[in-house]
């Protein structure tokens, strides 16, 4: 109703009638601003500690600093270079003048590092130089410095300068889904033995798809056994499938690290029993690895869809039969699509999830079945390379963000909404 | 000479227990006739729905057999039974539309698109329901979903329609409404129903038959108008309608027509369904409406004298309560008017009623 | 599941094979837990079948100072502070959620539980750059930070969905008694709601007791926490004392999970008796 309760009872609309609304929109803000006070230590604390740093991943994939901030003329210099032959003088003589300086001051290390991501071997190059360069004395620089590793007269090493002079650059990103950027800024694929991470990124999918759907076809008749058993069985099965759930991670790890060993229990039960002759490998590869995320997140689908179908009464299928549905046409028409929004969210958090895997490939899987957080984890724990790092994380998370979508179409789509 | 009726469905000594101990339904023999609107009435836990759902077949029966004209329905399964069901919940498809929940039989059935259209939009116009085919049922009122629930159960013609409970759900105006446009609808479709209800106001307006059940037997089956007036035991009595009751001997019969001496030593003239013989313990049934208060005419050869104890008035009749033969709850029905308005407790009057409104039954 | 009455013969078979799923589904979840659990009663040093004989020596070695006691207090140190905080913040963030409407409401609400969507490694990678540069990797406080970030959402979503089936009048009733807000607060929405706090902590202690992915990131050796000790044990050496420990934490999940099934049987009882 627009007009103030005074017009309604025919009464003329007096100031105290607007000031009486004002006051309880007053009121109505307090409220609002006290409800949302009380949540604003929690949204600052998310803000600073997970929101920025995520956020910085981004800035830390186009982050270039290292060679600038060791050689800076040399990164200046190169910079305005067109890349088309061989600098000048001035350029060697600069790299030279800085190549002695960052060595004795023992920052050259970082620059070389760098150098290398373009080329590899030239962190070694760089090095060598560094530990000569007290042999060149006085100009021409390009001879001497040619003189003492003839790479520096080869124009790729140059342009792979330029590609580091930074302080911002795309090549981790590009990187990430194996491509580069070439010395005259066109983008094409990066040479094959760098063109690893797409078939991270697709083995990722690959085995977080098969972990899925192997958790569909266990998942849901599990779940459906639950919500139509009786009410002690529903309980016991439950109970089943929760303590798993309770149970720690690395613990559910490491029995199956136990189990699938080549002495574990399984090789000794089959080998026992006869069904096979010699250990079957069952750990270090990809079939530990299925079996163990499987399990892992197993209860993840199981919950969601039980929460579902506990709420399905059986006369929707009795329904269906009366009506004369045959059993396949009554689960596909009637029972199902009243299962989607458990379906589908249980499926998102078991893809999202295992999008992320890493320790139980790490711990179970052999080198060709790590997924892409192990590449993130090995570029930030053990190379140092916060850019590749980052960018990997990047495409990781936009994995995730791209499935958020296809939820809420499966959901949606259905077209249909309850309550 | 009457034609005997032709009979679609028949429970044959059917029993059935959940547990293995109680069957809570025994000797169960039951036909169900052509065209017929059959009630089950009873109270709750009398084994209606379960009796329903042994029809429908999705409860096994325990004991005996059940035939459709004339073949036993064993092991056929509840989707080749051709039985339209409504169920007390309605269980409509929440996640389909009027009109995919009403085509629902029809597709299932693989009938062409156009032939599908045109039965859905008939029995929505059937239901009074043209225009909301597009609506979720969650879209829709109580009433309107009953309504979707037995065109759904409509739509393909099944030979018998099985409804339990149907109308519990809604408020007592809806209800009332709804009774009347089932009963339309069975006249004018000829359908048979077997309809289940613990409202026996329900079951008395709608039915052809009642059958009344009680701990899982049938204590009587008849029309309405039979198990109201020739109630086959007390049980009967007393669950359709409101009754008095009293207790007493024989003390002479006359065919059909009984003297019974009550405890008080008053003596009733009352009728039996069949003969009885001299110093028979006795239950008789009065209903209040045929207790009359200063009775005048013929016929009334019943005839006490009774205290007004508490008198109710409820608009078109008072309800009053009277001593009389050593009793103090007898319940006499009396018609709004000068003379029942100006009665007031502790007032002495005349009460009758006639024989044949006094029923003998086999005490319980 | 019980095979339908009346059913056809392909409907017998269909049922006997999803009986068969189920049953090989159930023992696949339970079974690698329950098996493992004997092993480390073992006598010998083998972690398979049959057990050479029944000892605790493998216990006794859990119960050394080093590693394991280390690891343990430092988890317990980290996820009881961690538990306080988040619960903390959590549960005020909930109140202030379902209190009243503010601009942004859903968007906050999605802010704040989205630390469950993004992957463990990534939120890892950002805090490890971010502690980086203001010198918290390596110290009980970054980890201590990290795991709130971690356990705050579960805490938000428990305590949330908890307050939405509380009945406002009762504070409204508490406040016309004279009670001001805080003291409604503490002495009636609480109480009512504890069920739904304390099952939110018991989600926060477990996210920060099982969490190893973060520590491996920010941790140091003086850091050293249970899951990280487990971690470097299965890859490193392998051996039954892993079992030994693995067997103590089952039988805390098992603990866990009758508390809280305990407090959602309690909350859904005061639900139903005010539905009454
Ligand atoms: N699935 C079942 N398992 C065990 N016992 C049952 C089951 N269904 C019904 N019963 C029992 O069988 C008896 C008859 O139940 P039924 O549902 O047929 O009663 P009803 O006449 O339909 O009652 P109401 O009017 O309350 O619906 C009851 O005692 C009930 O407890
Ligand atoms: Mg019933």
């Amino acid at each position: 109703m627009n007009a103030p309760a005074g017009i309604a009872d025919g009464r003329k609309a007096g100031p105290a009638d607007r000031s009486l609304e004002a006051k309880l929109r007053r009121a109505e803000r307090r409220r609002s601003l006290n409800a949302f006070l009380l949540v604003a230590p929690l949204l600052a604390f998310i803000v600073v500690v997970f929101a920025g740093p995520i956020l910085s991943l981004l800035y830390f994939s186009v982050d270039d600093p290292k060679l600038a901030e060791v050689m800076p003329r040399t990164a200046q210099i190169v910079d305005a270079w067109d890349g088309a032959e061989l600098p000048g003088e001035e350029a060697y003589a600069t790299l030279v003048e800085e190549i002695r300086t960052a060595y004795k001051a023992r920052t050259v290390a970082a620059a070389a590092m760098r150098l290398n991501y373009e080329i590899s071997g030239f962190r070694s190059m760089v090095m060598r130089t560094g530990r000569k360069i007290r042999r060149i004395t006085g100009p021409p620089y390009k001879e001497a410095l040619i003189g003492l590793d003839e790479r520096w007269g080869d124009l790729a090493y140059w342009r792979a300068i330029k590609a580091s002079a930074g302080p911002y650059t795309t090549r981790y990103l590009l990187a990430a889904v194996d491509l580069q950027r070439k010395w005259d800024g066109s983008i094409g694929a990066a040479p094959p033995e760098r063109t690893i991470y797409i078939d991270y990124l697709k083995r990722t999918f690959w085995i977080s798809f098969w972990v899925l759907a192997c958790c569909i076809a266990i998942g849901y008749p599990m779940a459906f056994l639950i919500a139509t058993s009786g009410k002690r069985w529903s309980r016991f099965l439950l109970v089943l499938v929760l303590l798993p759930f309770w149970t720690s991670l690395l613990v559910r790890t490491a029995a199956w690290v136990v189990l699938l060993q080549n002495e574990g229990i399984i090789n000794d039960f089959l080998l026992y029993g006869g069904i096979v002759d010699e250990p079957l490998t069952l750990i270090f590869n990809r079939t530990g690895v299925y079996i163990a995320m499987v399990h892992i997140l197993l209860p993840f689908l199981v919950l969601p869809l039980y929460a579902v179908m506990r709420n399905i009464p059986a006369s929707q299928m009795r329904a269906a039969a009366s009506l004369g549905a045959r059993p396949v046409a009554a689960f596909l028409s009637v029972y199902l699509p009243q299962t989607l929004p458990g379906l589908g969210a249980g499926c998102i958090l078991v893809f999202i999830l295992a999008l992320g895997f890493y320790i139980t490939p790490a711990l179970i899987g052999g080198a060709a079945d790590q997924m892409l957080s192990y590449l993130i984890a090995e570029f930030a724990t053990r190379t140092g390379n916060w850019g590749m790092a980052s960018a990997i994380a990047i495409l990781l998370l936009l994995s995730v963000a791209a499935l958020y979508p296809v939820y809420r179409g499966l959901v949606r789509g259905g077209t249909f909404r309850f309550g | 000479m009457a034609v005997e009726p032709e009979v679609l469905v028949r429970f044959r000594d059917v029993e059935k227990t959940y547990d293995g101990r109680v069957n809570v339904v025994d000797r169960l023999n039951l036909e169900i006739r052509k065209g017929e609107f059959l009630t089950l009435l009873g109270p709750s836990g009398s084994g209606k729905t379960t009796i329903l759902l042994m029809l429908a077949g999705f409860e096994a029966v325990t004991a005996g057999d059940i035939a459709l004209n004339d073949r036993s329905l064993r092991n056929v399964p509840p989707f080749r039974r051709n039985m339209g069901i409504v169920f007390q919940n309605y269980a409509l498809f929440p996640h389909k539309s009027v009109f995919q929940n009403v085509a629902f039989p029809l597709v299932q059935r693989r009938m062409s698109k156009p032939a599908v259209r045109e039965k859905v939009e008939a029995a929505l116009r059937m239901v009074d329901l043209t225009g909301l085919g597009d609506r979720r049922p969650n879209q829709l009122s109580g009433g309107q979903q009953q309504r979707v629930a037995l065109a759904r159960a409509l739509v393909f013609q099944p030979e018998i329609v099985l409804m339990d409970e149907p109308l519990g759900a809604l408020d007592k105006k809806l209800r009332e409404q709804m009774q009347i446009e089932i009963k339309h609808l069975h006249e004018d479709l000829g359908m048979t129903v077997a309809y289940v209800t613990h409202d026996q106001g329900e079951a008395l307006t709608m039915s052809d038959r009642v059958a009344i059940m009680n701990d899982g037997l049938i204590q009587q089956v008849g029309s309405p108008h039979q198990v109201y007036e020739e109630p086959a035991n007390g049980f009967v009595a007393n669950f359709i309608g409101e009754n008095n009751s009293f207790e007493g001997r024989i003390e002479s019969t006359s065919g059909n027509d009984c003297a019974v001496r009550l405890a008080s030593g008053d003596i009733v003239r009352a009728r039996s369904a069949s003969p009885r013989g001299n110093g028979e313990a006795a239950a008789l049934s009065l209903r209040p409406e045929r207790l009359t208060i200063d009775p005048e005419g013929e016929g009334i050869a019943n005839r006490f004298g009774a205290t007004v104890v508490e008198v109710i008035y409820f608009g078109a009749h008072n309800r009053v309560r009277l001593a009389m033969a050593g009793r103090d709850d007898i319940i006499a029905l009396a018609p709004a008017g000068p003379r029942s308005d100006a009665l007031a407790p502790g007032d002495t009057v005349e009460v009758g009623w006639s024989p044949e409104h006094c029923r003998v039954l086999a005490p319980e | 599941m019980a095979v339908p009455v009346n059913a056809t013969r392909g409907q017998h078979v269909w049922y006997w094979c999803l009986r068969l799923i189920c049953a090989t589904g159930f023992i696949f979840l339970i079974g690698p837990i329950v098996i493992i659990v004997p092993i480390s009663f073992s006598s010998g040093s083998f972690l398979s079948y049959p057990l050479p004989g029944f000892s605790m020596r493998w216990y006794d070695a859990v119960v050394e100072p080093f590693p394991w006691m280390f690891a343990l207090e430092n988890s317990l140190i980290v996820a009881t502070t961690v538990t306080v905080v988040a619960t903390a913040l959590g549960t005020l963030a909930a109140y202030g959620l379902t209190r009243a409407d503010f601009p942004g409401k859903p968007l906050v609400f999605g802010l704040l539980i989205s630390p469950l969507a993004v992957p463990l490694v990534i939120t890892a990678l950002g805090l490890y750059f971010f502690f980086a540069r203001i010198g918290l990797v390596q110290t009980h406080i970054g980890l201590i930070i990290a795991h709130v970030v971690l356990a705050v959402p579960f805490v938000v979503i428990t305590v949330s969905a908890t307050l939405k089936g509380f009945d406002w009048n009762l504070v409204r009733a508490a406040e016309s008694l004279g009670a001001p807000p805080l003291a409604a607060f503490f002495q009636v929405t609480l109480p009512l709601i504890l069920p739904g706090v304390l099952a939110g902590a018991v989600f926060a202690f477990v996210t920060s007791l099982d969490e190893v992915i973060v520590a491996l990131f920010l941790s140091g050796p003086a850091q050293l926490t249970l899951p990280r000790q487990l971690f470097t044990g299965l890859r490193d050496q392998l051996d039954p004392s892993i079992v030994a420990i693995a067997t103590l934490l089952i039988a805390f999940s098992i603990a866990l999970l009758v508390v809280v099934e305990v407090l959602q049987w309690r909350s859904a009882r005061q639900r139903s008796a005010r539905a009454d």
